[in-house]
Parts: C-alpha cells; sequence; structure tokens
C-alpha cells in the first residue's frame, strides 16, 4: 500500500494521465472499470427480463401508453449534456 | 393452501415448538455469558480495536473462517435434524411445516453463508501473503465486505426465532415463494440477507481481482503466480459476473412480494420460469465459485506435502480459465424439464459435458503430481486424497445428470441430492479444510494436532460415503428431495437408515475437528519458525502469525515456488543479496464505519422484512451518511516509521 | 506500461478540449439519430431493431472512448478484456433468457 511502490519506481511516470500517478489512483480506476463490468451483467440481466416479459402485460398500459416520448428525450440530453458540464473545472 | 399452515409463522416470536424454544434458551444463554465474559476481563475494547474496527485482510479472514465454521455447525444440524427424520418410515420427529424449513436453511447457510464466507476466508488469509502484498487492493471495502456478510447472515438467522423460517427451499422457486403461497416474513428473510450478503460477494470479488492482477510482488508474473492465486481469480471473474444476476432476481422477486409487482406470479403476466432461468444463470457459476478455490488449496497440498512442482502449471491455469467462461454457459441443466426444447436442451447438455474436460485435466494433474514424490501424509494431505475419489464419482455421476433425456429420470430425485453434495462436500468442504489445516500455522502460530484431526478426517470421510452413496440407490428407487415422510414398504428404508448413520458420522467428525480446535490451543505444537510444513510459496517465509505489514521489504521473486527457489539457493549456499535498507510503510488505517454500515444495512433489511418501512428509511439514511462520510475522510490512512518496524522485525528474530 | 498518447495529449493540450466536444457532439447526433428514426417510421420493425442496436453499440463506444478513457492504463488493459468478456455474457444472458424462455412461442397473457 505505498503511494508508489514496486516496477512503478522504475517507470517514467512524466507523461501518464494525472490519476494514474499515484497506486491508489490506478487501483481505484481499475477496480472502478471492474465494478462497471458487474453492473454491466445486471442491467443486462434487466434487459432480459424486459425482453421476456415485455408482452405479459395482462391487458394494462403497454409501452405506448407508459412512455412519455418528450420527457425521456429531454432526460437523455440532461443526462449527456452532464458529461461536458465538468469540462469549465478542468480547463 | 398452506396459508393456514403458515398463519403461525406470522406472529413475532416463533411459539410452538420445543426444539425452537431450546434455542431461544441457548442463544440468550451464549449471549449472556459473551457479555459477562467480555465484561469482566474488559475486553469490549479489545474487540472493538482489534476486530470490529480491523481492515487487515488477515484478521478478516479468521472472521470470516470463526462465522463459516460456526454456520457450518447450524447447517450440519439442520442437516442432522432431516435425516433424523428420515430414518425410518413414517417418523414424527419434525412436521412437515418444520422440516420445510429446515431444509430450505440447510441449504441456504451452507452454501451461501458456510461455503461463501469459507472460500472468502482463505481468499483473505491467503492471496496477499502469497503474492508478497502488504494488504489487499481496498482494505476499507475488504471490512465492508466482511460485515455485510456477516449481518446479511445474521439476518437470516434470526428467521428461525422471529417470524419464522423461510421454506420454499434454498432455490426459492417462485409461485411457491410468492405472496399468495407464502405470506410470512420468512422468505422476505431469504431475499434480504442474501441480497446483504451478496453485495459484500461481489465487492469481494473485485477486490480479490484488482489484488491479484496489481499487487504482485516485482518479478511476479502472472505465470509465477501460486495456483491458489490463480484459482482466486478465476472465482473473481465468475463472481463478478455471476453475483449481479442474483441481485436482479432476489430484487424482483422482492418487489414482487412487498410491492405487488407482477414478475414472477402464476397470474397477471407473470412468468416464474423467468426467475429459476435467472436463479440458475447466478447459481451454476456459483458452485463454480465455491469449487475453484478449493481447487487451487489442493494444488497447493499436494504440491507442497509431495515435495514437488505442480505438474502441468499451464494446463492448471488453462483449464481454470475455462472452467471460469464454460460456467457461465451450462445454467439450463438445472431445468432441463421445464422442456425448453430440444434445441436449448441439446446445448446446454453438450457445454454441460464439455465442463467436466477441464476439471478432469486437474485431476490427472494432481494425481501425476503426486507421482514419484515424497509424500507426506499430513491432515491437510489427507483431505486432498479423500477429495480425489470423491469428485471423480460426482463428476461422473454429473455427466450423468447432463445427459438431458436421462435427467428427466434424475430429475429432483435422491440421485441428484446425492451427486450434488458429493461434489460440494467432496470438493468445497474436503478443499477448505485442508485449506484450515495447512493455512492454520500461519493465521495463529500454532499447528492443528495430526492426531486428532486425522480421526476427524476418517470418520467424516466413511461417514461421507455411508450418508451418500445409499442415496443415489434410493434416487434410482423413486425417492424424491424435499419429501418429509415415506410409507414403509417401497424398499426405501435401509438405504435411508444407513445414509442417516452416515450422517451421524460426519457429524462425529465435525465434532472432532472442533475437539481438534480446542485441544491444539493449548497444546498444539507452537510454529517458531513460520515454516512448519517446508511450503513453497511466500506466505511461508514470514512469521507466523505475520505482523500487521506482513513483508517489511517487498520480497523480489524470479521463478514460480519462489519461497522454495530461495530456499534451495540458501541450502546451496549461494550468496544472498544485501537485503535493502527498510523504508517507512504505508498502511490503511482501521475504521469503525464499516461495521456500523452494515449494521445500517441489517437495520434496513429487518424494516424490509417486516415492512416496517421506518426502520428502512432509518437503515438506508445511515448507509447514505455514512458513504458521504467516506467521501470526504482524508484522513485513512498512516505510515510505519522505520524504528517502529526495526522493533517489530527484532522482536520476530528477524532482520 | 502501455499508456497511450491520447492521455498525454489530453494534458498537455491547453487549447480547447476537443476530445470532449467532439465526443459530446457524437453522442447527440447518435441519439438524435435514434429518435428520428423511430419517430418518423422511417423503416420496417426489422431493420428499425437492428439500426437502433448499432446506434447504442457505437454511443456505448462513444463513451467509453471519449469520456472514460478506456484506453488509458498502466500496466496491461486488463479493463478491457474484462469488459469484452462481460460483453459477451450481456449476449449469453439477454440472448440466452430470450431463446428459453420463449419455449411454446411467446404467449402474450
Amino acid at each position: 500500500m505505498e503511494a508508489v511502490h514496486g516496477d512503478l519506481h522504475t517507470a517514467a511516470v512524466r507523461d501518464v494521465p494525472l490519476e494514474h500517478t499515484t497506486e491508489d489512483g490506478q487501483l481505484r480506476i481499475f477496480g472502478f472499470w471492474i465494478f462497471i463490468v458487474s453492473d454491466l451483467i445486471l442491467f443486462s440481466t434487466l434487459f432480459a427480463t424486459f425482453a421476456v416479459l415485455r408482452t405479459h402485460v395482462a391487458g394494462g398500459p403497454g409501452p405506448a401508453q407508459l412512455f412519455d416520448v418528450g420527457a425521456f428525450t429531454a432526460e437523455t440530453l440532461i443526462l449527456l449534456i452532464f458529461t461536458v458540464v465538468y469540462l469549465p473545472g478542468v480547463m | 393452501m398452506p396459508v393456514g399452515v403458515q398463519n403461525y409463522t406470522t406472529h413475532f416470536f416463533v411459539t410452538g415448538d420445543p426444539l425452537i424454544y431450546g434455542v431461544d434458551v441457548s442463544i440468550i444463554l451464549v449471549s449472556l455469558a459473551i457479555v459477562y465474559v467480555l465484561t469482566r476481563y474488559r475486553k469490549w475494547g479489545w474487540l472493538w480495536r482489534e476486530w470490529l474496527t480491523t481492515v487487515d485482510h488477515k484478521r478478516i479472514g479468521i472472521m470470516y473462517l470463526i462465522a463459516a465454521l460456526l454456520m457450518l455447525f447450524r447447517g450440519g444440524v439442520d442437516g442432522l435434524l432431516m435425516r433424523t427424520q428420515l430414518a425410518w418410515p413414517n417418523m414424527h420427529f419434525l412436521e412437515a411445516e418444520h422440516y420445510n424449513q429446515i431444509f430450505t436453511t440447510h441449504g441456504t447457510i451452507m452454501i451461501l453463508f458456510m461455503a461463501m464466507p469459507f472460500i472468502f476466508a482463505m481468499f483473505n488469509i491467503a492471496v496477499p501473503l502469497q503474492i508478497g502484498a502488504r494488504d489487499v487492493a481496498f482494505p476499507y471495502l475488504n471490512a465492508i465486505s466482511f460485515w455485510l456478510f456477516f449481518f446479511g447472515a445474521l439476518l437470516f438467522n434470526h428467521s428461525f426465532v422471529i417470524g419464522g423460517s423461510p421454506d420454499a427451499g434454498w432455490t426459492s422457486y417462485p409461485p411457491l415463494a410468492d405472496l399468495p403461497f407464502n405470506p410470512g416474513p420468512g422468505e422476505n428473510y431469504y431475499l434480504l440477507g442474501l441480497q446483504i450478503s451478496g453485495i459484500g460477494s461481489i465487492a469481494t470479488g473485485i477486490n480479490f481481482f484488482v489484488t491479484i492482477l496489481k499487487m504482485r510482488a516485482p518479478g511476479m508474473t502472472l505465470m509465477r503466480m501460486p495456483l491458489f492465486c490463480w484459482s482466486v481469480l478465476a472465482a473473481c471473474i465468475i463472481i463478478i459476473f455471476a453475483f449481479p444476476v442474483l441481485t436482479v432476481a432476489l430484487a424482483l422477486l422482492l418487489i414482487d412480494r412487498i410491492a405487488g409487482a407482477h414478475f414472477f406470479t402464476m397470474f397477471d403476466g407473470g412468468n416464474p420460469m423467468m426467475f429459476v432461468n435467472m436463479f440458475w444463470i447466478w447459481g451454476h457459476p456459483e458452485v463454480y465459485i465455491v469449487v475453484l478455490p478449493a481447487f487451487g488449496i489442493f494444488s497447493e497440498v499436494v504440491a507442497t506435502f509431495s515435495r514437488k512442482r505442480i505438474f502441468g502449471y499451464s494446463s492448471m491455469v488453462a483449464s481454470m480459465l475455462a472452467i471460469a467462461v464454460i460456467s457461465y454457459f451450462t445454467w439450463v441443466h438445472h431445468f432441463f424439464t421445464m422442456g425448453a426444447g430440444p434445441g436449448v436442451n441439446s446445448f446446454f447438455a453438450v457445454a454441460t459435458m464439455i465442463i467436466a474436460i477441464p476439471t478432469g485435466v486437474k485431476v490427472f494433474n494432481w494425481l501425476m503430481t503426486m507421482f514419484q514424490g515424497r509424500i507426506r501424509i499430513t491432515t491437510p494431505m489427507l483431505w486432498t486424497l479423500g477429495f480425489i475419489p470423491n469428485f471423480a464419482i460426482g463428476g461422473a455421476t454429473g455427466v450423468m445428470l447432463s445427459v438431458a433425456p436421462a435427467d428427466y429420470q434424475y430429475h429432483n430425485s435422491y440421485f441428484l441430492i446425492a451427486h450434488f453434495h458429493q461434489v460440494l462436500i467432496g470438493g468445497t468442504v474436503y478443499g477448505m479444510l485442508a485449506g484450515m489445516y495447512y493455512w492454520w500455522p500461519k493465521m495463529f502460530g500454532f499447528k492443528l494436532d495430526e492426531r486428532l484431526g486425522k480421526w476427524a478426517f476418517w470418520f467424516f470421510n466413511i461417514g461421507f460415503y455411508v450418508c451418500f452413496l445409499p442415496q443415489y440407490l434410493v434416487g434410482f428407487m423413486g425417492m424424491t428431495r424435499r419429501v418429509y415422510i415415506y410409507p414403509p414398504g417401497l424398499g426405501w428404508e435401509i438405504p435411508n437408515l444407513i445414509s442417516t448413520i452416515g450422517a451421524y458420522l460426519m457429524g462425529v467428525g465435525f465434532i472432532l475437528i472442533v475437539a481438534d480446535v480446542v485441544y491444539s490451543i493449548r497444546y498444539g505444537e507452537r510454529d517458531l519458525t513460520g515454516d512448519p510444513w517446508d511450503g513453497r510459496t511466500l506466505e511461508w517465509s514470514l512469521s507466523s502469525p505475520p505482523p500487521h505489514y506482513n513483508f517489511a521489504r517487498i520480497p523480489r521473486v524470479d521463478s514460480r515456488d519462489a519461497w522454495w527457489e530461495m530456499k534451495q539457493r540458501r541450502q546451496r549456499g549461494e550468496p544472498m543479496e544485501e537485503p535493502e535498507p527498510l523504508r517507512p510503510i504505508h498502511m490503511p488505517k482501521n475504521s469503525g464505519v464499516p461495521f456500523i454500515l452494515c449494521v445500517a444495512f441489517f437495520v434496513a433489511g429487518f424494516g424490509f422484512v417486516f415492512n416496517w418501512y421506518v426502520f428502512s428509511v432509518i437503515g438506508l439514511l445511515t448507509v447514505a451518511i455514512c458513504l458521504f462520510h467516506r467521501s470526504f475522510d482524508y484522513d485513512t490512512d498512516y505510515y510505519i516509521p522505520v524504528e517502529e518496524l526495526e522493533h517489530h522485525e527484532a522482536a520476530l528474530g528477524r532482520t | 506500461m502501455a499508456h497511450t498518447s491520447e492521455g498525454a495529449a489530453r494534458h498537455a493540450a491547453s487549447g480547447p478540449p476537443w476530445m470532449h466536444i467532439i465526443g459530446f457532439v457524437l453522442s447527440i447526433v447518435l441519439t438524435l439519430a435514434a429518435l428520428w428514426l423511430v419517430l418518423g417510421h422511417a423503416m420496417r420493425p426489422a431493420p428499425l431493431f437492428f439500426t437502433i442496436m448499432v446506434l447504442a453499440v457505437l454511443q456505448i463506444a462513444v463513451q467509453l472512448f471519449f469520456f472514460m478513457h478506456i484506453t488509458e492504463s498502466y500496466g496491461p488493459a486488463w479493463h478491457v478484456w474484462m469488459l469484452a468478456l462481460g460483453v459477451v455474457l450481456v449476449v449469453a444472458i439477454v440472448a440466452g433468457s430470450i431463446w428459453i424462455m420463449t419455449f411454446g412461442g411467446d404467449v402474450a397473457y
């Protein structure tokens, strides 16, 4: 658990992105990726459930009645805009 | 329907059964005894500082081990109760309802609250030491994982005395597990207990995956890693890919039960088989999660006690990775009889047969490792030797079950029961006991007594065959799983009686293991060298037990079986490298937050079980506060100064 | 030790963060294209479904490359292997579940 240990000492750390320069940072980024992978499976299971039970609505409202196109378009765009709002902070 | 039968369980405390009153009394007595001892000897502070708040992987491993042994005891008692009920036709030892609860808790506890913590115990104890690391990648998360498991298990076990145990089988299939057929809180306990400990399992999978890939000592390439670490890596891959599916399955069933949804109900568009489908997408990989680490332990044990390098290292690695991937494509063999059609059943039958091949490769490698080796029959080696024929039989019956048309005959019969006990006990339990005996001196600084250990092994191993071989037979005679009573005259009496005798022999084996532990605490051979077995891997280069920072200097590795090579070099009198000067060691600080966080999870879970949402809100808010606290806590680590290191190392007799 | 020049370039660049801007524009375009295809009934259901899936995969790629810096790592890129295996297993779960659960035809209750 040293901040910088092992073979990192010998490696040139100059042109590595900032968040990869400490061992803690590297571990966290890698762990985060693996967590994303487990989330991938989690959501794919939800998608699979949706795909299998899609038509099983028992006479209730279907997708056409439930999904509000305007609302989810707005939500998607807001979500995408959030991927760049942090830019002024790092520039 | 069972609604009327189950009404009595909807009261808060379970009443009316002398067995449960007995348990009530013993729980109160044991709790009082623990409180008394801790207070009498002023150990509360010690408990909090040294154990409840620890982030040290070795201590977390020991806590996992203790929990796993306790759960082995509880699950074992459940098993013995069932075997007692089945010993003879028309027994009235247990009522139908009670029997249902007991086979449910037996299965759930043995898989999720015994096998899982047992493998995690071995992960924690051995992996960082074997790869030359000072802790896991995320020590704080590791503590959270343990406490999530602990409180998940605690929540599940509460069902026994508060509210009533789940009774829909460890697989908890709807519609039986759905609200109309199962109105009590029992199934909620199952869903939430598993959910909470499941989050911990995913975190452990991620943690050890990262640890193994990123924190190996310099020079330890992947192909120089001990095979146990490879097996853990393969198991972690499966955990990461399988456990989220269980999370979803449990969550949707919970939504069905407490929010009136219709994912898996019989009517209103639900499809119960979708739960079965998801359960086994997780469930089949799960059995490989618990058996692969056992394979890893056998590989370590066989090599150490044959004084030989493991035979076929790369084929061992390849077969474990192949198992990890193929295990994901076999899940339908658990419900061939659903009748998904010839295409589906053929695909999954063939995939199931294929997975037997890498497993066979491993068996031959273990045998070849022993071939012409100088074998020492120690207790860990004995468990390993016992495992091989066991697993060969279990594997062969597994291939029989994988033949889809034939499976229609075996499905849910005692043949199946015998098969999976053969692989899960013969594989996982034997492996974990081998690992426990093998690493015990490393954990505690003394060996377990060999004589008692061997007695325990023989009782357990013979009892195992006596218990389960008759079950294959009685399965062929038509006895199905989960029957609680049977009439005389079917020819089932004698095999069942023999099986029950075998179960009690295994119980004696377990008692002897406990006796071994108790005896050895006082009289066990002390391990002063740190290398009691003449081991091959890096954990044996440390003192027993190792200091909290593990390695004062991170070792440099240039071959497989690094510690063995170092010893060989020393024996040949080759000059040793001048040790590097000590440097301050960066360590994580202990924290009480993981414990509090998981208590909050427990409170929230308890609220959901009884639909007392005030508890849930309070619990989840506390969870949020704990996470928030961690995000802004920058005081998480410290350095051990060189003087202190020198002091520690000198005290251990090492320079 | 395979960190890419992309990461380095990101640090060295003092001008506008072009990578982010390109990624942002691409993600918006892909989203609106999918929306237009569906709302405008531009294709028959089967090809439409296929096209939307392709757009979704592209969207994932854009997010991974431009915002999540999938190419940056210190040491071997194990996370890419895990993601790839993850994608295979996602297909196994989704396609497998549909295959298994549509036995006897997909009956609408």
